[in-house]
């Protein structure tokens, strides 16, 4: 990417981050009520989107080559069980973030 | 330059007249132990977000005019990824707008109580998040204390949080020389978070397997550069198909 095309696409970012908070308000100005399936759309698509955001963090793993996604994993599962362990979303990203540099810097090198 | 602007404004609301500071400050008061979470949220990501915008190669105003504008740590986190990849405006727009569509479904919900707000509302509306919301929306209201201003000192507050949070891992990263190397991880590690909260807090888990499975499976076919624009598609489509039939992810 050109450093143009990087502020391009910091603007475009900054657009669709702005848009959906105002959209409500814009939409259904005072008074004006939302219909009933947004909101059934509201319990699913936040949780389907993340989901898929997982995977989206794990699109440049290769099993194939060498290290075999072995370092992605071992930091997933240190993730997930500390995570599940302690519910602390700081801990579990600093902890696992931690374990993968430490990974990909001193051991699958 | 909008955000100062809708800064202003709704500041402007109390700085006009004394009685209206002393009740901002006041509520200030209250609302402060309820930021203290948030604190230490925002300044951990935002660090880990400057961090990863210096190990890109982003310069440290680039992570400060970020943090100021956009406030959003998913869609940030995911900016950075975003622009080192190849030159791709239609996903991006996309992929950015579903991940942060859930503001859009935070601001139905706010609709009654940022009703006539004045002044404040624009810049309330601004910067909704994650948690913020959480703590607006949870806030049991106090006769001695006016709601509005409220929840403007919350997110007065959150918002110097994150920017300060990005502002030190820039500048961290900028003085700080050492190997960053998979300093990347921590996106994963943040979604991964957000994944299993979701998940425990849920019982209709559906949704969720929807996203995993339509990902992989688009993953597959369309390659890693541009499979998460036909992803995010089909998964609004079925969505939206859903929701019109069945009460999908209801009982939660």
């Amino acid at each position: 990417m050109s450093e143009k095309e990087v502020y391009i696409t910091v603007l475009l970012i900054l657009a669709v981050t702005v848009l959906p908070r105002f959209l409500p308000f814009i939409v259904f100005p005072e008074g004006k009520k939302p219909p009933k399936f947004l909101s059934t759309l509201g319990t699913t698509l936040p949780y389907a989107v993340i989901g898929a955001l997982v995977v989206y963090c794990f699109k440049g793993v290769s099993v194939t080559a060498y290290p075999h996604g072995i370092p992605e994993l071992i930091a997933l599962a240190v993730i997930v069980v500390l995570h599940m362990w302690r519910h602390n979303t700081l801990l579990s990203m600093a902890a696992g973030t931690v374990a993968y540099m430490l990974l990909v810097q001193f051991v699958f090198v | 330059m909008i955000i100062i602007i809708v800064m202003i404004m709704a500041m402007s609301e109390i700085t006009g007249i004394k009685n209206k500071y002393k009740a901002f400050i006041a509520a200030a008061r209250v609302a402060f132990p309820f930021t203290i979470p948030i604190m230490a949220g925002y300044v951990f990501a935002g660090i880990a977000f400057g961090m990863l915008m210096n190990h890109a190669g982003f310069p440290v105003w680039l992570t400060i005019v970020m943090c100021a504008t956009m406030i959003s740590g998913s869609g940030q986190f995911l900016a950075v990824d975003l622009l080192q990849a190849p030159f791709n405006p239609l996903s991006t727009l996309f992929l950015i707008f579903m991940v942060n569509s859930r503001y859009t479904f935070f601001g139905l919900t706010l609709l009654d109580k940022f009703r006539g707000l004045g002044a404040v509302k624009p810049y309330l509306i601004y910067v909704i998040t994650d948690e913020t919301f959480v703590v607006n929306v949870t806030y049991k209201e106090r006769v001695d204390i006016i709601t509005k201003y409220f929840m403007l000192a919350v997110d007065v507050m959150s918002h110097s949080y994150w920017i300060i949070g990005g502002t030190l891992g820039a500048l961290v990263g900028e003085m700080i020389k050492f190997n960053m190397t998979g300093i990347d991880f921590a996106m994963t590690g943040m979604f991964t978070c957000i994944f299993l909260d979701q998940w425990r807090n849920s019982t209709d888990h559906k949704p969720a397997l929807l996203g995993v499975f339509v990902a992989i499976i688009c993953l597959l076919i369309f390659g890693q550069q541009s499979f998460m624009l036909p992803a995010m598609i089909i998964v609004l489509i079925v969505l939206v198909l859903l929701s019109n039939h069945r009460k999908l992810g209801e009982e939660k």
